[in-house]
C-alpha cells in the first residue's frame, strides 16, 4: 500500500512539472544559398599548360577558384563539397568525402589539387602511380589565408603571377573589417555545426574558419571567444552560458535536426538569447567554409543579415 | 540487517544529488544554486536549472535505476553473473525496435515509440533465451563464455541493421550512430523523463507481480515446481519486466553499456542472492552509477560533452574482463 502511494504521488509529480511552454514570438531566419551568389568570373587566364590541362580539384573551395580564373572548361572533376551555380556538368570524384581513385582516373586528369587533410592516401598514391600530377593546396579557414590559397593554384596551373585575370583575382580578396564599431556593441554569433539531434553540438570555436567570416561581418563569434580549437563537442549548458544573440547553422546543419522546430527542441537552445528571439542565419554548407571568390559577397550578405536580426 | 544497507547508497545518492545539481556550465555558488532553485525565476542559471540540469540528474537517476535492476534480473534469471542488457544485445535489440518506429513516423519519446523499444528487446530477449536453452534449463548448463558469445553475436547482427536503417534514412529523429552506440543524457526534458518514468513504473508493477518467486530461480526447473510455481511464467515475466526498464531507458539515452552488469554483480557479492534485498540495493547503487558518470561527463572537460558510455566503459570493461576471467577458470 505504502509503495504504490508513493508511486502514485510521484507520478503526479512528475505530470505535474510537465513542459514548459516557449513563448510564442515573431521568427526572424535568413538563409543565404548559394543560388544567391554566383562565382564571379574575371577573365580567361593562360595557362602555360595549354590544351592538355585537366584539372581534377580535391581541395576546399578550389574548383570555384578555377571556375574564378575562366578555366571551367579544364575542370573535369570535383569534391563532393565543392558546390556552386553552374557546377551540374562537373563530375565529383569523391565517395561522401573520400577520393575514388577509380573515379578520379576516369575523367583522365592531368593535375589534380588536394589539400594536406584530403585522403585516404592510399588512393591518392593509386592515382599518383598512374602519372597523375598532385599539388598539394594550403588549406584555407580565413579571409587571410585566402591569397596564399589563390597564388598556390596560380601556380599549380602554371598561371603567371602577371596575369591580368589572376590579378583579378588575387585584389578581389575582401578586405579586414575596418568598422569602428566597439565589441560590446557587436551581436555575439554562436556557430553550430550539426549533424542529426544526437544531443551533441559542435561549437564552431576558434579556427572553424566560421570564426573568420563572423569578424569580418561585423558580429562577435562568442564561440571563439570561449574554445581556443575548433568544433568542440558542446554541453547544453555551456551553450546557455555563453548566450548567443545569433545562431549560424549551415543549411544541412538545420535541415538535419528537422528544421526551425527542431533545433529549439535540442536542449539549452531555447533558453539562449538567440533561441527565445528565434534569431537564424544559414548559410548553404559548401558555400560557407570555401573561402573562395564567393567569400567577399557571402561576408556582405552575412554582415547585412546580422545587422537585419540586431 | 536490512536497514543497514540501505543507509549508505541513500547518503552516497543524496551526496551525488547535491553534488550534480550544484555543478555545471552554468555556474554559481552553492547559495545561488539553492536560491535559484527556489525561487523558478527568469534568471539565466533557474532557467538552466529547471530546464537543463534537473530533468538530466532526474533522468540519469532513473536510468541508472532502471539498468542496474534490469542486470539484476537477467543475472538471476539466466543464473550468470555476466548478464548485463547492453552485453547481451538486449539494448541494442530496443534500439532497433525504436529506430524502426522513428522511421514509421513515430516521434521520439513518444509512449508509442517506447513501447516499440520494449518489443524489441523481448525479440532480443527471446533469441538469447531460445539460443542458450537446453532441455527446459535456461543457460543453467551454458558456460559464461558462450553466454557471452551468443550476446557479441546478437549484438553485432543488431548493429549491422542498425547501420543499414541508419545509413539508409535522412530522418533526423533517427539520431547518430554513437548516440546509439555510446549513449549520452545531455537529451534530457521533462517530457523524456516523464515517458520513461512512466515505462519504469509499469516494469516495476510486472516484477512486483513475482517478486516473492523470483528467488526461486536459482534452482533447477523440477524443482521450482515441486515447490509450486512455473518457471517458464516466472521467466517470461521478469524478461518482460527487464525488457520495459531496458527499453524505456534506451528510447531516450541510447545504449548505456555496463551500468547493468558491474551494479548488481558487486552488490551481490556484499548483500548476497535475495532479490528482495538485491533489487532496491542495486537500483539505488545503479541510479548513483548514472548520476555520477554524467556528471562526469558534462563536467570533466569545460563545457565540453563527453559520451557517457566513455566513462561507463573506461570503468566497466576492466571490471568485466575480470570478471570473465575468473569464472572461465573456475
Amino acid at each position: 500500500m505504502r509503495l504504490q502511494s508513493l508511486l502514485k504521488i510521484a507520478l503526479l509529480g512528475i505530470i505535474a512539472t510537465q513542459l514548459t511552454t516557449v513563448p510564442a514570438q515573431a521568427a526572424s531566419q535568413i538563409s543565404i544559398s548559394e543560388k544567391s551568389i554566383q562565382v564571379p568570373i574575371y577573365g580567361s587566364a593562360q595557362s602555360s599548360y595549354g590544351k592538355s590541362l585537366r584539372i581534377v580539384s580535391l581541395a576546399n573551395g578550389g574548383a570555384e577558384v578555377i571556375v574564378a580564373l575562366g578555366l571551367k572548361s579544364k575542370l573535369v572533376g570535383r569534391d563532393i563539397a565543392s558546390t556552386f551555380t553552374g557546377d551540374a556538368k562537373i563530375p565529383i570524384v569523391t565517395q561522401a568525402h573520400a577520393v575514388s581513385a577509380e573515379k578520379v582516373l576516369a575523367v583522365r586528369p592531368t593535375l589534380i589539387l588536394v589539400n594536406p587533410g584530403t585522403g585516404p592516401l592510399s588512393a591518392l598514391k593509386q592515382i599518383k602511380s598512374a602519372g597523375v600530377k598532385i599539388v598539394n593546396i594550403p588549406e584555407v579557414y580565413s579571409v587571410d589565408g585566402m591569397q596564399a590559397k589563390y597564388l598556390a593554384i596560380i601556380t599549380a596551373l602554371k598561371i603567371s603571377k602577371t596575369d591580368p585575370v589572376a590579378q583579378k583575382l588575387l585584389n578581389s580578396i575582401p578586405l579586414p573589417e575596418t568598422s569602428t564599431t566597439t565589441a560590446s556593441q557587436k551581436p555575439t554569433v554562436a556557430f553550430l555545426y550539426l549533424r542529426g539531434t544526437s544531443g551533441i553540438y559542435l561549437l564552431g570555436g576558434k579556427g572553424s574558419g566560421a570564426d573568420a567570416l563572423i569578424e569580418s561581418a561585423g558580429g562577435t563569434d562568442i564561440g571563439a571567444q570561449t574554445q581556443k580549437t575548433p568544433f568542440v563537442p558542446l554541453t547544453p549548458e555551456a551553450l546557455v552560458a555563453m548566450n548567443p544573440s545569433i545562431i549560424l547553422l549551415m543549411q544541412k546543419g538545420l535541415e538535419s535536426v528537422g528544421g526551425l522546430t527542431g533545433l529549439l527542441a535540442l536542449p539549452g537552445l531555447s533558453q539562449t538569447q538567440a533561441g527565445k528571439t528565434q534569431k537564424v542565419i544559414t548559410v548553404d554548407d559548401s558555400l560557407l567554409l570555401a573561402f573562395g571568390p564567393r567569400t567577399g559577397e557571402l561576408i556582405n550578405k552575412l554582415s547585412l543579415a546580422i545587422k537585419a536580426l540586431q | 540487517m536490512r536497514t543497514k544497507h540501505f543507509v549508505l547508497p541513500l547518503i552516497v545518492l543524496l551526496l551525488a544529488l547535491t553534488g550534480s545539481i550544484a555543478l555545471g556550465g552554468v555556474a554559481g555558488s552553492p547559495a545561488e544554486v539553492f536560491t535559484a532553485l527556489i525561487r523558478h525565476d527568469h534568471s539565466t542559471l533557474s532557467q538552466v536549472l529547471w530546464n537543463i540540469r534537473l530533468p538530466r540528474v532526474l533522468l540519469a537517476m532513473l536510468v541508472g535505476a532502471g539498468l542496474s535492476l534490469a542486470g539484476a534480473l537477467m543475472q538471476t534469471m539466466f543464473r550468470n553473473p555476466l548478464a548485463d542488457p547492453a552485453i547481451l544485445g538486449i539494448s541494442s535489440g530496443s534500439a532497433l525496435g525504436l529506430v524502426m518506429a522513428l522511421l514509421a513516423g513515430l516521434e521520439f519519446g513518444s509512449i508509442s515509440a517506447s513501447f516499440c523499444a520494449v518489443l524489441g528487446g523481448l525479440f532480443a530477449i527471446a533469441i538469447i533465451s531460445g539460443v542458450t536453452r537446453r532441455k527446459g534449463a535456461v543457460s543453467a548448463d551454458t558456460s559464461t563464455a558462450g553466454f557471452v558469445l551468443v550476446g557479441v553475436a546478437l549484438n553485432a547482427f543488431i548493429a549491422g541493421a542498425l547501420g543499414i536503417l541508419l545509413s539508409a534514412t535522412s530522418n533526423p529523429q533517427a539520431r547518430s550512430i554513437s548516440f546509439w552506440t555510446l549513449g549520452t543524457i545531455s537529451l534530457a526534458t521533462w517530457k523524456g523523463l516523464t515517458s520513461v518514468a512512466l515505462f519504469f513504473v509499469a516494469g516495476l508493477i510486472v516484477i512486483s507481480l513475482v517478486r516473492t518467486k523470483a528467488n526461486l530461480l536459482a534452482l533447477e526447473d523440477y524443482e521450482i515446481r515441486i515447490l509450486g510455481a512455473n518457471p517458464s511464467k516466472l521467466r517470461f515475466t521478469l524478461a518482460i519486466g527487464s525488457a520495459i526498464l531496458v527499453a524505456s531507458a534506451t528510447s531516450i539515452v541510447g545504449v548505456i553499456s555496463f551500468v547493468g552488469l558491474i551494479t548488481p554483480y558487486a552488490i551481490r557479492l556484499v548483500v548476497g542472492p535475495n532479490v528482495k534485498l538485491l533489487l532496491p540495493i542495486a537500483a539505488l547503487w545503479g541510479s548513483i552509477l548514472v548520476l555520477i558518470s554524467d556528471t562526469l561527463a558534462r563536467t570533466l572537460i569545460h563545457s565540453m560533452e563527453i559520451p557517457i558510455g566513455t566513462i561507463l566503459a573506461l570503468i566497466g570493461s576492466p571490471i568485466f574482463v575480470w570478471v570473465l576471467v575468473k569464472r572461465v577458470r573456475a
